[in-house]
């Protein structure tokens, strides 16, 4: 009987795709466009990037379009790539840009040709368009999430400004934290450590017997609890707001520095595919860069409120994280060096 | 209403077959006509069990064969990546460390609660719904809680003991919550509210008239226990021992938030890093499952098999036979010292970590304020999951309680063919079985393709809710079924009520208590599901238990404190409204 009812309601409530969304990007011009995403009046982003970072992008985006309403979900971690696959399956698809570091999967679904091409004044600009920086005309690396060394500054006092630093016998017994390798970013940040301080450099760090968290908010939480002392993969805009109002914690960009690229993209079947490249033009301008690099790194030069770049940084090599097999693979070798 | 006069006499019970029917099965004329005519009958007398088979049968097992069949693709690819792992061995051994702990620790303690629960003086009585109250608890917030308590450098207890004058051992430790010993003993603490209840419920039917003739005969208190009312009580111990067994091998929350710090594995966790990995492996997560499916159905078969028929244990020797264990003091301190430290401390950390800024692991009060609930009140998200929380899990209640009666029903009468029944039975109590994660994954893939595509929708929740709640909606009711007896509905056939008004007036309000009991339960089930519902939740479709689970990985943990709060208030409201419903009977009928 709950199947029946489950199967008529379904069949009530079901949506259907709609192909292609009704843009003719040849004919139309930027100003056209504008007036149609006001008339889809919202969009709807399915962000990664960290709390605050996505709520100065809202409020930034809304003043700017105060017609287009801009309703940001949050989804971390690699679990994002099963809903979306779900909600493309079953003709249900939330999100009209995705803004994540599921690097596997966007790179395949670009290659499908699932993505649309940005057509505004500055995602296809000249700082964009065939740069590294907008891959297969499709993948914005709208963001740069400046990750370094965090650490509780009642337990320590003199912290180590390289990441070689942190393979410190002082740091051992658990005191260090590290971010466990889910995903494609994690993989990619500890063979860039191991490229840049020698095969012997994880072995070190596995030995201090670290203890692991998923990502970067619980090792923060961890941090200022004292359950570690010093952490790797400590995010600036998280530290930054806990640090101003008094918590026990402080960061820094170590150099040699590593950072991942948030990948942007649009869905050629999303439901508002005007407001999408209105938003997706927003975050490539130097007001959206402003917004999604507040206490991070932008593609961009000389973004106010973003975080100084190191003289030696290095962006995640999209190229072998997107090898289909090596994220396997590099998981499997990490695994095996910390015993996990 | 016709009177008993006019009731035909010697009238054939509901289902069973005229007498010259069944002559003329067995005699000497059977043809090949009667016996058509005779499979016809049966046919139409078991529509509604067969009918109950068909859909309870798709719901259950369609996820389950789906997601085996792409486990063995590809010639057993699934098994191969799935079993593939380096500590394969160590996972494995670990999930059945967490299943034997369960049903140690569980019925261990679970026995003794429920023995002293029945010896409360009377005016304590109260005191006996106590044991029930970590149900309450969100499994997601206190194992949060624990950790806030038992973290091995910065919990809060772990610093008090340190901070002891006689303690010397160093500047961590001494309980470190993060290892494979405490994540037993916390999965264990946690299930043991579930054995108390049936076994209470299976000492509460117990006739004490024979424990006080054993007593009289001259026997010790032990050895009473041990000869008379262990023997008596066998099919609760069992059945409370096989639901502590199997929900602990499926226990996916403690090792889930505990146990990735010092990469403590059990295969459900497995299950849902191979189903939310980067490129979705369901045939390695189907694979990593098996051996719990194995082990479940195992253990439900052979739960069958022990307790045979149930009849036998059946001493109830009426009212005055019941309560009158001896009274015991003692029953008071141990009652109130589990509950205090189970439900409570967990609580407290929430409370304390809610109302700080952030946590430091030290208790600041200067700090404290509202501001985290304020911050909650205007997350939509946040909001909108409590509200997804209560409609789907109000809306299971509802759908899932006329099953569970019907299906109780069923499994009563014993006019239905035995085999029948036994297969609903087996169907029925296979949901306890299978891990809640293993169902979230298999709905997941069954509802995200024809014929029933209901993913992105809150309706898949109700689906997989009501599957999940099958075992504990039915097997409630069917208790009560049997306490019940059936000289009432005789009663009130033989007074000339059809069937409906028979079950809408007579039985129905004689098994309130049971009705309010069961939908209590499985309102407190349902609004902290959070393993089954992590999987099939669209990225719009979100529930309390799911929420908390995204704020402690992306937010604070006051926020999360304060969430989980939220969840046990909410909790607390809807079970007080099932037992106001069902009448003060109905957390005794737990």
């Amino acid at each position: 009987m709950a199947v029946l009812v489950a199967a008529l309601l379904a069949a009530c409530g079901g949506q259907a795709v709609t192909p292609g969304g009704g843009m003719s990007t040849a004919a139309s011009t930027w100003d056209e466009v504008l007036k149609k995403a006001s008339e889809e009046g919202t969009v709807s982003l399915y962000s990664a990037l960290l709390p605050e970072v996505n709520k100065e992008l809202e409020a930034r985006f809304e003043k700017a379009y105060p017609d287009i309403d801009l309703r940001i979900t949050r989804i971390v971690g690699p679990e994002v790539s099963a809903k979306l696959d779900a909600e493309l399956k079953s003709g249900s698809l939330g999100a009209d840009i995705v803004n994540h570091v599921n690097y596997e999967w966007a790179k395949s679904k670009a290659d499908e040709g699932l993505f649309a091409e940005p057509i505004g004044p500055n995602g296809a600009g000249p700082e964009w368009k065939d740069t590294p920086y907008l891959i297969d005309g499709v993948l914005q690396t709208s963001a740069l999430t400046a990750l370094g060394i965090a650490w509780n500054t009642e337990k320590v006092t003199d912290p180590p400004t390289t990441y070689e630093g942190l393979a410190d016998p002082k740091f051992g017994n658990g005191q260090l934290g590290l971010v466990d390798n889910l995903a494609a970013p994690m993989a990619d940040m500890y063979t860039w450590l191991e490229d840049t301080y020698g095969p012997g450099y994880l072995a070190k760090l596995a030995e201090l017997k670290p203890k692991f968290y998923p990502s970067a908010v619980p090792l923060q939480e961890a941090l200022l609890s004292g359950e570690i002392s010093i952490a790797l993969w400590g995010a600036s805009s998280t530290v930054k707001p806990i640090k101003e109002s008094g918590g026990p914690i402080d960061w820094l960009m170590p150099d040699p520095g590593w950072a991942p690229p948030n990948l942007g993209y649009m869905f050629k079947e999303s439901k508002n595919p005007n407001a999408a490249q209105v938003l997706f033009d927003f975050m490539a301008s130097k007001d959206g860069q402003e917004a999604l690099a507040k206490d991070n790194l932008s593609v961009l030069k000389n973004v106010s409120g973003a975080v100084e770049a190191p003289k030696d940084l290095t962006l995640l090599d999209l190229t072998r994280a997107t090898k289909p097999g090596w994220l396997d693979s590099a998981q499997s070798e990490w695994k095996q060096i910390f015993g996990r | 209403m016709k009177s008993i006069s006019d009731a035909r006499p010697g009238a054939p019970r509901q289902g069973a077959q005229p007498v010259e029917e069944r002559r003329d099965e067995t005699g000497a004329g059977n043809t090949g006509a009667n016996r058509r005519r005779a499979w016809t009958r049966a046919l139409r007398r078991h529509a509604l069990p067969i009918a109950a088979i068909i859909v309870i049968g798709y719901l259950v097992l369609a996820p389950l064969v789906r997601l085996q069949l792409l486990a063995l693709a590809d010639g057993g690819a699934g098994y191969a990546r799935g079993f593939g792992t380096a500590d394969i061995a160590r996972t494995i051994t670990t999930t059945l460390l967490l299943g034997l702990g369960s049903l140690v620790i569980g019925l261990v303690f679970g026995a003794v609660l429920a023995w002293y629960s029945i010896q409360l003086p009377p005016r304590a009585r109260w005191m006996a719904t106590l044991p029930i109250l970590p149900i309450v608890v969100p499994p997601v917030a206190s194992m949060i809680g624990w950790g806030l308590l038992l973290a091995p450098n910065s919990g809060t207890i772990n610093r008090f003991i340190r901070s002891l004058p006689f303690y010397s051992g160093g500047d961590t430790g001494p309980i470190d919550v993060f290892t494979v010993p405490w994540i037993v003993f916390l999965t264990a603490l946690g299930l043991t509210s579930f054995v108390y209840v049936f076994l209470r419920a299976g000492l509460l039917r117990v006739n004490y008239e024979l424990v006080e003739a054993g007593r009289t005969a001259g026997d010790r208190p032990l050895g009473v226990f041990f000869r008379i009312l262990l023997p008596i009580v066998r099919p609760s111990l069992i059945y409370g021992g096989a639901v502590a067994l199997l929900l602990g091998l499926g226990q996916f929350t403690a090792p889930l938030l505990l146990g990735t710090i010092k990469n403590v594995k059990v295969l459900t966790t497995e299950v849902y890093f191979f189903a939310n990995a980067g490129l979705a492996d369901y045939g390695a997560a189907a694979a990593v499952a098996s051996p719990l499916l194995l082990a479940g159905f195992g253990i439900v078969a052979l739960q069958r098999v022990l307790l045979g028929e149930e009849q036998r244990f059946v001493t109830d020797g009426g009212k005055t036979s019941r309560y009158s264990a001896r009274r015991n003091p003692v029953a008071v301190i141990v009652i109130g010292l589990f509950s205090g430290t189970v439900a409570l401390l967990p609580l407290l950390a929430l409370i304390a970590a809610s109302l700080s800024p952030f946590w430091t692991g030290q208790i600041d009060v200067s700090t404290w304020s509202l501001d985290n609930f304020r911050e909650l009140w205007n997350t939509p998200s946040a909001v909108s999951a409590v509200e997804t929380s209560l409609i789907a899990s109000g809306a299971s209640v509802l759908v899932s309680l006329p099953i569970g009666y019907v299906l109780a029903d069923i499994l009563h009468r014993r006019s239905y063919d035995t085999r029948i029944r036994a297969i609903i039975d087996i169907l029925i109590s296979l949901p306890l079985g299978v891990p809640a994660v293993v169902f979230g994954a298999g709905f997941l893939f069954t509802y995200t393709a024809p014929p029933f595509v209901l993913y992105g929708t809150p309706w898949v929740l109700v689906v997989v809710y009501v599957t999940l709640m099958l075992p504990f909606a039915t097997r409630m009711q069917l208790a009560a079924r049997m306490s019940l007896g059936d000289s009432y509905q005789e009663a009130a056939r033989v007074s000339g009520a059809g069937p409906l008004r028979t079950h809408l007036q007579v039985v129905i309000p004689m098994i309130r208590g049971s009705l309010g009991g069961s939908a209590a339960l499985i309102f407190v089930l349902l609004t902290h599901e959070f393993a089954a519902s992590l999987l099939v939740r669209s990225t719009r479709t979100q529930v309390m238990g799911t929420t908390l689970y995204d704020l402690w990985l992306n937010v604070s943990y006051p926020l999360v404190a304060a969430m989980g709060l939220v969840m046990c208030l909410v909790t607390a409201a809807g079970v007080i409204l099932a037992v106001r419903l069902g009448g003060s009977k109905a957390l005794e009928s737990l």
